[in-house]
């Protein structure tokens, strides 16, 4: 087996193991840098991650193929008994109205929707005993909460992005897990200026930890901002306690 | 691999078609309707080839189920991929967990290895049967197999894994990582053997 080579901040093959295993499984702890780093830097490492990479495609091919073939069938045999059914299901679901939006400004339903999530988040503070007396002179900290079982922070690793005085809103970003599939992530985006502090102003419904918002967006948002994410299961509940963090901008 | 024009376009109408959907639109809701009728279809396929472990009452529920997740969901649908594979993906999982809920998923290694082999075998001089990550497959075994397939075959997240199979994220990617070693360790020897024959 080849040795590993002297990369700059991994003193030991074992550390070089370690970032090849994260480089494998997707983790976001690995930066694009660190590993073109040990790509340019280890020889070994760039040979495993190449095959890694070569098995990987052979197997995902593989998947693609038999969904394929699964797919072709289920098309080719245009009508199934009951498919009638999964029609008329479906149009029932589409006409009690669309699911959780992402949205613009100022609707009922939106202002609503932001009084609830305050009055739960309250609820929620005053239950875990968390509560505490704000100084409205202290901008506001992010919060994860205490840990329990179910809750979004038990699985955020500390990322939540950008913080602080800002050029421009660039992507939000955390580093959190879904705990179930029929999960999703609810980012609201807050007014944070005097006069329409708590106004919710977007909010989307997400199933990963990014929100890219579009350059009409960031433009049309105030100079200061609040951004808060929780996590809702398939009945439309909250689990776990939410996170937020203050933002402003610098640079309109 | 970067996606071709063509499938780009795809997909971006996809996505306008879903935007469209949740803007109610009443003819893209139509189009939608009659797109995502493979629901019904890709689950009572899949039943069959797993050797029908759901009976038609317990089918006609996952049929519902999937389509309230879908339509959860369906504005997380990003265009990343046909409408109909992400339909797929939501489908896989909901099966599975309706297989866990019958206590029908394997939850060994053995029984894993047997509901897949009763599953319809691709005929021998089929794609399927000659792809080298379908023979990269047939060197793996128990939970490893599980996870891969899972991963791989299923387009599932480890979270999602994790949660079907009952075990911690971090446990799903130490047998992945260990499935993909192995892999690894026999690739070349495959290819260079396909190569020659």
């Amino acid at each position: 087996m080849s040795e590993h080579e002297n990369v700059q901040g991994l003193g030991d093959p074992s550390a070089h193991e370690e970032r090849v295993r994260s480089a494998l499984l997707g983790d976001s702890s690995v930066t694009e840098q660190q590993l073109n780093q040990l790509k340019d830097g280890c020889a070994a490492c760039r040979a495993q991650l190449e095959e890694h990479a070569q098995v990987q495609a052979f197997l995902n091919s593989g998947g693609e193929l038999e969904r394929d073939s699964i797919l072709r069938e289920a098309l080719e045999r245009d009508q199934f008994p009951g498919d009638e059914q999964v029609e008329s299901a479906l149009r029932n679901l589409l006409e009690t109205g669309p699911p959780p939006a992402a949205g613009d400004h100022g609707q009922r339903f939106r202002l609503l929707r932001g009084l609830m999530a305050a009055a739960a988040l309250i609820v929620a503070l005053i239950a875990t005993g968390t509560l505490e007396k704000k100084n409205p002179a202290r901008p506001a900290a992010t919060h994860l909460g205490p840990a329990q079982k179910g809750a979004l922070h038990a699985e955020v690793s500390g990322r939540f992005e950008p913080r602080g005085p800002v050029e421009s809103y660039g992507p939000i970003v955390w580093d959190a897990k879904l705990p179930s599939f029929d999960c999703v992530f609810i980012c609201n985006i807050y007014a944070d200026q005097d006069g329409a502090r708590g106004k919710v102003l977007l909010w989307a419904a997400l199933d990963e930890g990014r929100w890219e918002l579009a350059q009409e967006q960031r433009t049309a948002l105030p100079d200061r901002i609040r951004v808060e994410v929780h996590v809702e299961n398939g009945s439309g509940e909250r689990v776990g306690l939410p996170f937020s963090l203050s933002l402003s901008r610098s640079n309109p | 691999m970067e996606p071709s024009v063509s499938e780009t376009k795809t997909h971006r109408e996809d996505l306008d078609l879903v935007r469209s959907v949740l803007a109610n639109d009443p003819i893209a809701v139509e189009a939608f309707v009659l797109r995502m009728r493979c629901v019904g279809s890709i689950l009572k396929v899949r039943n069959a080839r797993f050797g029908r472990p759901l009976d038609s009452a317990a089918m006609e529920d996952l049929v519902q189920d999937t389509l309230i997740v879908i339509w959860r969901k369906l504005r997380t649908y990003a265009g990343r991929g046909p409408l109909e594979a992400w339909a797929y993906r939501i489908s896989s999982y909901e099966l599975f967990s309706a297989l866990r809920a019958a206590r029908r998923l394997p939850r060994t290694e053995s029984e894993f290895d047997l509901v897949y082999a009763a599953q319809i075998p691709a005929p021998e001089d089929s794609p399927e049967a000659s792809h080298t990550g379908n023979r990269l497959m047939r060197h793996l075994r128990g939970r490893e197999a599980q996870i891969v397939r899972l991963k791989h075959y299923e387009n599932l997240s480890f979270e999602e894994i994790a949660k079907l199979l009952e075990v911690a994220p971090s446990t799903a990617k130490t047998h992945y990582y260990r499935a993909v070693e192995k892999l690894r360790a026999i690739l070349t020897p495959l290819l260079s053997e396909l190569g020659t024959s």
